[in-house]
């Protein structure tokens, strides 16, 4: 572009030689000083004038965005131009929001498995209640309408004692094994008082 | 051993020992111990011999001996409260209670009345102390009860008979439930 550019300047052609940032400043001269009426930007519209004016005079149509986009970048390399706090906060979030998108969703933030997750939860959350829900089946009621036939309750009552037996009877067995122990510590001390011996002894 | 750490652990031992008391007390609470353990000996022996000979009995299909056997016990004068302690009048229930049963489900062998196996019922009920806590042989004893009086048409007492054994065992469940015994 340059060189083709340079031609046409010097054949006084396309667009000027670009000037200096301003007098007395250098290239790498504070933005917004020595540049009067850009207010720090490195490009004019001026530019853009010029450059579609070349491209008529040459018969050429189109788009200069490209043409553009370069001179901004030289521009911008010699003199970089003042970016708002507010406007590079906004670039760096299209920045993260873009690599954010390209990105891959972690598993867990996959549609479906969202979706099949929660359900699994819900479910194994329900099955708990239902499962540690306590259920008193044993009948309260007065109302004879209510109460099981003679036959179903005294079944009942019969399954139950055949479950609690073995502990009751267990139970039972072990107060009467007290009460062997202490007739044998009666009988014992009673021996001792009296002082007899078992036999063998004299 | 400073004088405050003595102060706290007598503190702590002090709360144990009441607590262990309180808990030793109120599972105590309603029995009531022989004052001749000679005699619940004597009683619990003797029932075990006879149970173990009525499930050979069983065993060899001879229902009418087994009955019999725990006919005559059952005719043998039963000690007090007051001689045998609560487990006397356990024993006894649980032998009016298996009697009965085999009555129920062999009404053929040695048949009685209705009227007849129900005052034997309430037999077995009786002779306990007013704070005697009603245990497993009782609600049995009590769903018998239960059984024969439905038989008989007297429903109302039934269901007061069968609730009364319903609330016990429930009451046994709960305990069993939270002692964490399977």
């Amino acid at each position: 572009m340059s060189s083709n550019r340079k031609d046409r300047s010097a054949q006084g052609r396309g667009p000027r030689t670009e000037s200096a940032p301003g007098p007395g400043r250098g290239r790498s001269g504070e933005p917004g000083r020595g540049r009067s009426g850009n207010n720090g930007h490195v490009l004019r519209s001026s530019w853009e004038e010029e450059l579609r004016a070349g491209q008529q005079a040459e018969g050429e149509a189109g788009s200069v965005e490209d043409e553009l986009a370069i001179v901004h970048l030289l521009r911008h390399a010699a003199a970089p131009e003042v970016l708002a706090e507010a406007a590079a906060a906004r670039l760096w979030q299209d920045i993260d929001e873009g690599i954010e998108a390209q990105r891959p969703a972690p598993w867990w933030k996959v549609g479906w498995v969202r979706w099949v997750g929660t359900a699994a939860v819900s479910a194994a959350a329900l099955t708990l209640v239902i499962v540690a829900w306590p259920d008193d089946t044993t009948p309260q009621s007065t109302d004879l309408g209510e109460v099981a036939s003679a036959e179903s309750t005294a079944s009942l009552l019969q399954a139950q004692f055949e479950m609690l037996a073995p502990k009751a009877r267990a139970e039972v067995d072990a107060q009467v094994d007290d009460g062997r122990a202490a007739m044998r510590s009666e009988l014992l001390a009673q021996a001792a008082q009296t002082g007899r011996t078992m036999g063998g002894a004299p | 051993m400073t004088g405050r750490r003595a102060s706290i652990l007598s503190l702590v031992l002090g709360m144990g020992l009441g607590v262990t008391a309180t808990v030793v007390g109120l599972a105590q609470a309603g029995r009531l111990a022989p004052e001749r353990p000679e005699v619940l000996v004597a009683l619990g022996q003797t029932l075990e011999v006879e149970h173990r000979q009525v499930d050979l009995l069983l065993e060899r299909d001879d229902v009418a001996r087994a009955i019999e056997t725990l006919e005559q016990r059952r005719t043998q004068p039963w000690p007090s409260a007051e001689a045998g302690g609560t487990v006397a009048i356990q024993l006894k229930r649980d032998l009016y209670g298996r009697l009965l049963r085999l009555r129920l489900d062999h009404p053929d062998v040695d048949p009685k009345t209705k009227g007849e196996l129900l005052a034997m019922a309430e037999e077995g009920l009786q002779g306990a102390p007013e704070d005697f806590e009603e245990e497993l042989f009782t609600s049995r004893l009590l769903a018998i009860k239960g059984e024969l009086l439905e038989e008989m048409g007297r429903d109302d007492e039934a269901l007061e008979v069968y609730e009364r054994a319903l609330e016990i065992n429930q009451r046994l469940l709960d305990a069993e439930l939270g002692s964490g015994s399977p």
